[in-house]
Order: C-alpha cells, then sequence, then structure tokens
C-alpha cells in the first residue's frame, strides 16, 4: 500500500471514529467498521486502535462475568492435548481398548448386542487410569514451567483457571465418550431390540461420573508440581472414592459399611447402568465436580498466606 | 506510581524480606540490585499478587496489592524470572491467549499484539513454536507479553539473566525504549546492567534495603573518604621501584608484585584522590621505564561490594 493510500485510509477511519463518537449505540455498524481494519497483515504499521465498539461493551459485560477468561484456558489446554504426545496415548489406548475389549471380545465373539462391554471398559479403565492421565499435568505442569505465575499474575479469579482447567480436560473427556456412539450405531443398523432408553441413562451417567473424576484429577494437580505424583494422588482418591462400597466397606463393621457403600461411586453409578436416573444420584456427582473444584481453587488460592 | 510501605515477608521462620520501603514515581525505570537470594523476586512476586506478605502494604497506581489485587494485576506487566511460555504455542497465539487473560478488548487485540511484537523485534517470528526459540528470542517473547495490555507499570525480575553479550545489549536497549512509557522496575545482580538502563537504583540485601540513589551519585557517595588505589607497571629493579615509589608524599601501602622478566607491577593505596601525576613523574626521574599508569575508580560494584560484605558479616 502507498503512503498516500495508508494516510486516506487512516482519514477514513477517523472520520468513522469521529461518526460513532457522535452517535454511540451504532450495534449494527459496529461489528462491521473495525473488521475492515483489522484484516490488514500485521506487518504494516498497525493502524490506531479503533474506538469502543458495540462488541467491545458486549464483552467487558461478558468479561465481568469471567466467562472469556475461562474459556480462553479450556482452550489452551484442549489443544494443548493435542499436541502433546499424552493427549495422542490416552485416545489411542482409549480407542484399542474400547474396540478390542468392549466391542470385538464382548459382540462380535460374545455374540452379545450390547454395550455393556464399551461401558465396562470406561468406568473401569478410562475412570481410573487414564483420567489421571489426562489431568495430572493441568496444574502440576504450570507449577513445575513457571507459567502458574504468568496466570495467576494476569487479571484471573482462581475459580476461573480452575473451571478453565477443568472445562479443558472434560472437553478431551466427552470428545472421547462421544467416539463410542458409533458403537450404538453399529448396534442399531445390526441388532435389534436395543434398550435406547438405558443407553442414554447410561451415557448421562457417564458424563456425570466423568465431570467428577476429572475434577478430582484436576485437584490431585494442583496439589504437586510433579505429574507422576499427581498421577498417583488421582489414581488413589478415584478408586479410593470409586470403590469405597467394596474396599472400606469390606473392611468396616455392619452399620457403617451401609455407609460406605451409599457414597462409593460405583454403587450411584449403578443406577444409570440399569436405565435410572436418579436425581440423588445426579446431585451426588455434581456434588463431587464442585466439592473438588472448590478445594482446588482453595490450593490456589493459599499461595497468598503461606 | 508504586508505593511499598514496610513489607516483611518470612517463608516459615526466615524472613525474605524486611521492612523494606520505597516509592516509584510515574515513569521512572528503578534498578532492584542484590546478590541471588536478597529477596528481589520475593518483593517483586508480592508486587505482582502472586504471593502475599507476612505484614506491610503495597499499592501500584493508587490500588492495593492485596486488597485490590485484580485491578492492580490489570496494570502491571509481568517478566518472571524463568521467562515462562507455553513452549506448544506459536508466538501470535501465546500473545493472543495473554490479551484474552488480560481483558483486552477483541477490537484492540490485533494492534496490541502487532505492536508488541513490534517493539520486541520479533515481526520474523510471529508464527514460529516458542518451543523452538532461543534463550535471546525467548527474552523478547517474554518482554511482549508483558506489555501486550498496555500496562501501567513493568516488573521484570532479571530480564538479561543466561542471555549472550549481544542478546544482553539487546534486551537493554529494549528495556530503556519501554522506559519511556512505561513505569519499570527490574532486578538484577549484575551491577553494570543496573548503571547502564536505570535511573536509580536500590540495593537490597538480606531482605533489607542498605542504599538507594541514582547510580552515579551512590558511588560519589560511598566513595568519598574512603581509599583510593593506583596501579603501575615499571620496569626496573623491585626494590628500587619501591623505594622511589614510597618516597612519594601522600602514599600510604605499596606491593609489588613481578609482572614479565624484567618488569613490576606496584599497587599503590592513598587517601589522596589522583596521585598518578606524581608517581609517574618520580619513577620516570628516578630512570625507570613506566609502562603503565592507571587509577581505579570506586565503582558501584564496589559500592555494592562493601554494602554486601558489610551487612553479610
Amino acid at each position: 500500500m502507498s503512503k498516500a493510500a495508508r494516510r486516506k485510509a487512516r482519514a477514513r477511519q477517523r472520520t468513522k471514529q469521529l461518526a460513532k463518537a457522535a452517535s454511540r449505540p451504532v450495534a449494527p455498524v459496529a461489528p462491521v467498521a473495525p473488521k475492515k481494519v483489522e484484516r490488514r497483515p500485521a506487518a504494516q504499521p498497525v493502524p490506531e486502535a479503533s474506538g469502543p465498539t458495540g462488541a467491545d461493551s458486549a464483552y467487558a459485560l461478558l468479561s465481568r462475568t469471567g466467562l472469556p477468561r475461562v474459556s480462553a484456558i479450556a482452550r489452551r489446554d484442549f489443544t494443548a492435548l493435542f499436541v502433546s504426545p499424552v493427549g495422542w496415548v490416552v485416545a489411542g489406548l482409549f480407542v484399542f481398548l474400547v474396540s478390542g475389549f468392549g466391542f470385538i471380545a464382548t459382540v462380535l465373539a460374545g455374540q452379545q448386542a450390547t454395550m455393556s462391554g464399551v461401558f465396562g471398559v470406561i468406568t473401569n479403565f478410562l475412570m481410573v487410569v487414564l483420567v489421571p492421565l489426562l489431568t495430572m499435568r493441568v496444574l502440576a505442569e504450570e507449577r513445575s514451567q513457571g507459567t502458574l505465575e504468568l496466570l495467576l499474575t494476569s487479571p484471573v479469579r482462581d475459580w476461573e483457571l480452575t473451571a478453565g482447567k477443568w472445562v479443558g480436560a472434560f472437553g478431551f473427556y466427552v470428545m472421547l465418550l462421544a467416539t463410542t456412539v458409533v458403537y450404538v450405531v453399529i448396534l442399531r443398523v445390526y441388532a435389534s431390540g436395543l434398550d435406547l432408553g438405558l443407553i442414554g441413562a447410561t451415557y448421562l451417567g457417564l458424563v456425570l461420573v466423568g465431570a467428577a473424576a476429572v475434577a478430582i484429577g484436576v485437584l490431585a494437580s494442583s496439589l504437586t508440581r510433579n505429574q507422576i505424583v499427581a498421577f498417583f494422588i488421582a489414581m488413589a482418591l478415584l478408586l479410593m472414592i470409586w470403590y469405597a462400597g467394596y474396599v472400606i466397606g469390606f473392611f468396616v463393621a455392619p452399620p457403617a459399611n451401609q455407609f460406605f457403600e451409599y457414597v462409593g461411586g460405583w454403587n450411584r453409578f449403578q443406577p444409570f447402568s440399569l436405565g435410572q436416573a436418579a436425581l440423588r444420584d445426579i446431585v451426588y456427582f455434581v456434588t463431587l465436580t464442585f466439592g473438588a473444584l472448590f478445594l482446588t481453587t482453595r490450593v490456589l488460592a493459599s499461595r497468598r498466606w503461606r | 506510581m508504586i508505593e511499598v510501605q514496610g513489607l516483611t515477608k518470612f517463608y516459615d521462620e526466615r524472613p525474605a524480606i524486611q521492612d523494606v520501603t520505597f516509592s516509584v514515581p510515574r515513569g521512572q525505570v528503578l534498578g532492584f540490585l542484590g546478590p541471588n537470594g536478597a529477596g528481589k523476586s520475593t518483593t517483586m512476586r508480592i508486587l505482582t499478587g502472586f504471593i502475599g506478605a507476612t505484614s506491610g502494604s503495597a499499592s501500584v497506581g493508587g490500588y492495593d496489592v492485596f486488597k485490590q489485587s485484580l485491578e492492580v494485576r490489570r496494570r502491571v506487566g509481568y517478566l518472571p524470572e524463568t521467562t515462562p511460555l507455553y513452549n506448544e504455542m506459536r508466538v501470535d497465539g501465546f500473545l493472543k491467549l495473554m490479551c484474552k487473560l488480560r481483558g483486552v478488548p477483541p477490537s484492540r487485540r490485533r494492534a496490541r499484539i502487532a505492536e508488541a511484537i513490534e517493539s520486541c523485534g520479533l515481526e520474523e517470528r510471529r508464527t514460529e513454536v516458542i518451543g523452538r526459540l532461543s534463550r535471546g528470542l525467548r527474552q523478547r517473547v517474554g518482554l511482549a507479553q508483558a506489555i501486550v495490555h498496555e500496562p501501567d507499570a513493568l516488573i521484570l525480575d532479571e530480564p538479561t539473566a543466561g542471555l549472550d553479550p549481544g542478546q544482553t545489549r539487546e534486551t537493554r536497549d529494549l528495556i530503556k525504549q519501554l522506559g519511556r512509557r512505561h513505569t519499570v522496575i527490574l532486578s538484577s545482580h549484575i551491577l553494570s546492567e543496573v548503571e547502564a538502563t536505570c535511573e536509580r537504583v536500590l540495593i537490597i540485601n538480606e531482605g533489607r534495603i542498605v542504599a538507594d540513589g541514582a547510580p552515579g551519585k551512590l558511588a560519589q557517595k560511598l566513595g568519598s573518604g574512603r581509599r583510593h588505589e593506583v596501579q603501575l607497571v615499571v620496569r626496573g629493579d623491585a626494590a628500587a621501584v619501591e623505594d622511589t615509589v614510597r618516597a612519594v608524599a601522600g602514599v600510604d601501602e605499596v606491593t609489588v608484585v613481578a609482572e614479565g622478566a624484567d618488569a613490576v607491577r606496584v599497587v599503590v593505596t592513598t587517601a589522596v584522590a589522583d596521585l598518578r601525576e606524581k608517581l609517574s613523574r618520580a619513577v620516570i626521574l628516578g630512570g625507570f621505564g613506566l609502562l603503565e599508569v592507571q587509577e581505579r575508580a570506586l565503582s558501584l560494584e564496589d559500592v555494592f561490594l562493601q554494602l554486601t560484605a558489610a551487612e553479610g558479616s
């Protein structure tokens, strides 16, 4: 672009700005005007930034809720999983196990038109091994790399960071879970008598269980700067909560063991796999999720008084 | 712009900083000087809201660092000591993320990123993956993220640590430029760096501020009333040279060391400001060959060493 043309463009922009300033609420005009300026290749001299637009005031409003920062952190974490080997290892392992044990072994070799093999892989393996693998780095790595300092000295609230981390990892979990819908479709096409209500309830249960498991993984990752340690803490916590009814309940005398059977994650998930979505079970997993995320926020905040 | 009052921070029982008080007016470039572990990073981390303090108060731009942390963080650009960056991201993607986290409105993001990239000389590298950049370039990306949201104050923790001499000079020039538009606090344990870039120096040792002033003035103030040192390299017999030098008025101590086959290095300490002329005249009149004369002025380095050594003992 020649100098004269650039000057002209700048003048045009200035008049636009003035016009905008004169008549403030110009929502329909605003989103169009700045875009033209922004499309320029950035290596060229930067135009003076335009005044506040309608999009900006909407952003300022939205910004107060913290959502833009939560989504920015979540997006970075989600994409980082595709760049790092961990994401691929987890995804590859998951697909391999689900197709191998969940589908080939149960459906093809076992000759049963059922999703229980697939769900079994998810509850027994994804939940207690792969989720810790997914979440072990989220905060431990930030701590060891020092990028946590970068995040927490930005105007990001502690809960926004926690929520962003959770959303990022949970998104990946949901994506993995979604790949198994393929088998539902296959069974639907080739087999009759598939109970879609039951499958739907199980998926709802798995989403809720995953939300809680990822939250517990994020909590474990906030406790240490070592990813391996974070992995084992998460796995220990998940095994303990998931099988509390069996493990702790086994060693405790009768009246108390009923309590542990009641709060065990596996026992709370059972109704879903039988096709019932009971409110108390939903509340159980949602509480677990929020509880773990709340504790993570407190762990992050503890740096201020330590 | 930045006010710090009686700031104290204990890590368990050990004090990291004690009763640190200073203020930085808008537009000043302040150097924070001290040996490793003196409390520079601790002070900076408190100012940026990363950690709390045990007691005392601090404010940036009128906002309390502890009570209005978000407001402070919006107005501060911070480069931590280790230059933490997301290695898997590209330079422009990383800066965009930082814009989002720091609340730069969408319409201004592109312009802000372009400006940060330009002021840090990263135009050629904007789409490169951060993990593949050299140490010096990483440092520039670190500076770019610190200025991308147009902060009022910049806090840079050892911005030139680990850079080679060329990169160090570039980074210093960059900081000088940034100092024209921002209030800057930078920390360093390298004296020449602070001397070269800062208008004012704060020397901190073992968690306490031990000196505060312009770099030149500080050396002058502490240099007065102290001993001076003149070094001569003379060709001739060691004993004869020593006698000749001792005879000069004002000379207190003389040390003679052999220098090469037939020359000696003579170190003279004196309370008189400049004895070079008298000494060289005496040497030449004594019939010796004068090869070198040098007075060592007291530099900021000496001030620093004296202050920190005195504190340490």
